[in-house]
């Protein structure tokens, strides 16, 4: 980056420490900025300067909230009988975006990874054994996802969970939606069979 | 399986070439350096997307020059086929049949072929690392399913044992563990059975072909050595978990297993001679072939790198009579009587890049 003033080089290199930005996507972003209005750059970083100190989690389920609560634990309608357990915030807002489940969350930060330091200590394990011992929570669904580390923590949930009176179910595991058959890898395919659904019957008369 | 053309521009000591193979033996003479392997690596490099010796792709391109470009025409179920491949740091693309492809990983197993080098020995010789690479290789170009339980295994593998390597015996820790080990044994369990399975099917081939070109090698056997019995995995983590935590690593499972050649009761790596090494690294290469042969009912193309050092002339007779049954055999080597020419269908002099066909 020859010829580029100091300035316009720091802001590049800031912006790659972003994931999925690389070099060249931090030097687009930079020359779209700097071709703008001087508001347009002082929005954007005012936004990014107050996000830590707006920003916090929700002391019940873990979420990103400016609030000592984040809405969902807060809001009265929800079924407090269901909490789902999930990686990390953003799985939290797909399941959410989908307006199908209206019970409780609940944010891990992440799923078990000695290789990243990340023990139960470092999850949200203790606070979710805390709401479980509500008498109104009847079912946990795990809905981590089906990798090593997702498994592995499923796995640790489930054996944490085993003397609690709670149902515990997870995610079913299988065929996607529009997918065949003769696509699938047979690993997907056992899942899906493991999981097959009792279908029911309409008598008649 | 066969390849007609092959197109190379920029590609390690080419700066451009154009081969027009035939079916049968095509033979690639030309001193050391002339560029003989680098025309074997072009080929491998478009099967397998990645190179035989070279490390990194970057070192595929000419000194001096900027990117590369390969182009062959092949033939696979009675079908013309077309693969283009250009390759500069900044750009990476691939062409299948005039169709862009987003990736490289779309383009593998299109051209099949089954390279015979001089390194093959090694399997035989080395440590059980290299033939468990070596049966890895096989199984995860045929089975996607292998190859899966493979990248998770070896993952898991890493997550237990960085757990190892930090225990402090809380009880979280030890539940923990615990969980690693369950999914530890359900990816060990599917490789250990795939292999057991691979190994058989190997063994049976590799007796074949002994008894069909009649070696004197009656007595040889293939033997999967698994480092814990596979119905045992679980209860073997289990008793080696104080072993285990003072090492700081995970002691036993299929990251140790060895697949064990056996020649007169004696296991070949240790008591061979270095030619009967040599010999039975050839069987496990053409038993490799007949096993993909038995799979899609079409032979793959055999590109071979001076594979004969080291055999007496009635082994390489042999063997090279076996090789000719196959449909396409491209073969390179420094001596220009290595194999009888009236058995070679075409002919190429490889002078420092150059390609040239000559008169057989």
């Amino acid at each position: 980056m020859i010829g580029i003033p100091p300035s316009l080089k720091e802001l590049i290199q800031n912006l790659s420490l972003l994931p999925g930005i690389g070099p060249k996507s931090a030097r687009r972003i930079a020359f779209f900025l700097l071709e703008k209005p001087q508001s347009t750059a002082e929005r954007l970083a005012d936004s990014i300067g107050n996000l830590k100190a707006g920003v916090s989690f929700c002391q019940i389920c873990g979420a990103l909230t400016e609030q000592d609560t984040c809405m969902i634990c807060g809001d009265i309608s929800r079924d407090i009988s269901k909490i789902c357990i999930v990686e990390t915030f953003i799985d939290q807002i797909i399941l959410e975006n989908l307006n199908y489940y209206h019970g409780l969350y609940h944010i891990l930060g992440g799923t078990l990874s000695p290789l990243d330091g990340r023990g139960p200590k470092q999850l949200r394990i203790d606070s979710l054994l805390t709401r479980i011992r509500q008498p109104k929570v009847e079912e946990v669904i795990i809905a981590t996802n089906p990798t090593p580390e997702g498994n592995a923590t499923a796995l640790f949930i489930v054996d944490l969970l085993k003397n609690y009176s709670v149902n515990l179910t997870r995610i079913g595991l299988g065929i996607p939606v529009g997918g065949d058959i003769d696509l699938l890898d047979s690993e997907t395919l056992k899942l899906a069979l493991e999981g097959r659904m009792k279908i029911e019957k309409h008598v008649d008369g | 399986m066969f390849i007609n053309h092959l197109a190379i521009k920029n590609f390690r000591n080419y700066v451009e070439a154009d081969i027009h193979f035939v079916e049968g033996l095509n033979l690639l003479i030309g001193n050391n350096g002339s560029g003989k392997t680098n025309l074997l690596e072009a080929i491998h490099y478009i099967s397998y997307g990645k190179p035989i010796r070279i490390a990194k792709e970057a070192d595929l391109v000419r000194f001096s020059a900027n990117d590369f470009f390969l182009e062959t025409g092949f033939n696979r179920q009675d079908l013309d086929h077309q693969i283009r491949i250009y390759y500069s740091p900044d750009q990476k693309r691939y062409q299948y049949d005039g169709v862009e492809l987003s990736k490289k990983s779309a383009l593998i197993g299109q051209l099949v072929v089954v390279p015979f080098s001089p390194e093959d020995a090694d399997v035989i010789r080395g440590g059980a690392a290299q033939r468990r690479r070596a049966m890895d290789i096989i199984l995860c170009s045929s089975n996607q399913q292998y190859l899966k339980n493979l990248k998770w295994y070896n993952k898991t593998l890493k997550q237990r044992n960085a757990l190892l390597q930090d225990f402090h015996q809380g009880y979280h820790q030890e539940k923990e563990l615990k969980q690693w080990d369950k999914i530890l044994v359900d990816y060990g369990d599917y490789l250990m059975e795939c292999r057991r399975k691979f190994t058989q099917d190997i063994k049976q081939e590799i007796l074949q072909i002994v008894g069909e070109l009649n070696f004197p090698y009656k007595h040889l056997d293939l033997i999967y050595d698994p480092s814990v019995q596979p119905s045992l995995f679980s209860k073997t983590l289990e008793s080696n978990f104080e072993k285990d935590i003072s090492y700081g690593w995970t002691t036993s499972g299929p990251h140790r297993d060895d697949l064990k050649f056996i020649l007169n009761h004696k296991p070949v790596a240790k008591f061979a001679s270095r030619g009967q090494q040599r010999l039975i690294s050839l069987l496990f290469r053409l038993a490799e072939v007949e096993l993909y042969f038995k799979q899609v009912y079409e032979y793959p193309v055999i590109i071979i790198d001076e594979a004969f050092i080291e055999l007496d002339n009635q082994s390489v007779d042999l063997i090279v009579d076996k090789l000719l049954s196959y449909p396409q055999i491209i073969l390179a080597s420094a001596d220009p009587e290595v194999i009888n020419h009236r058995k070679v269908n075409r002919k190429f002099k490889i002078g420092q890049g150059s390609v040239e066909k000559i008169k057989i």
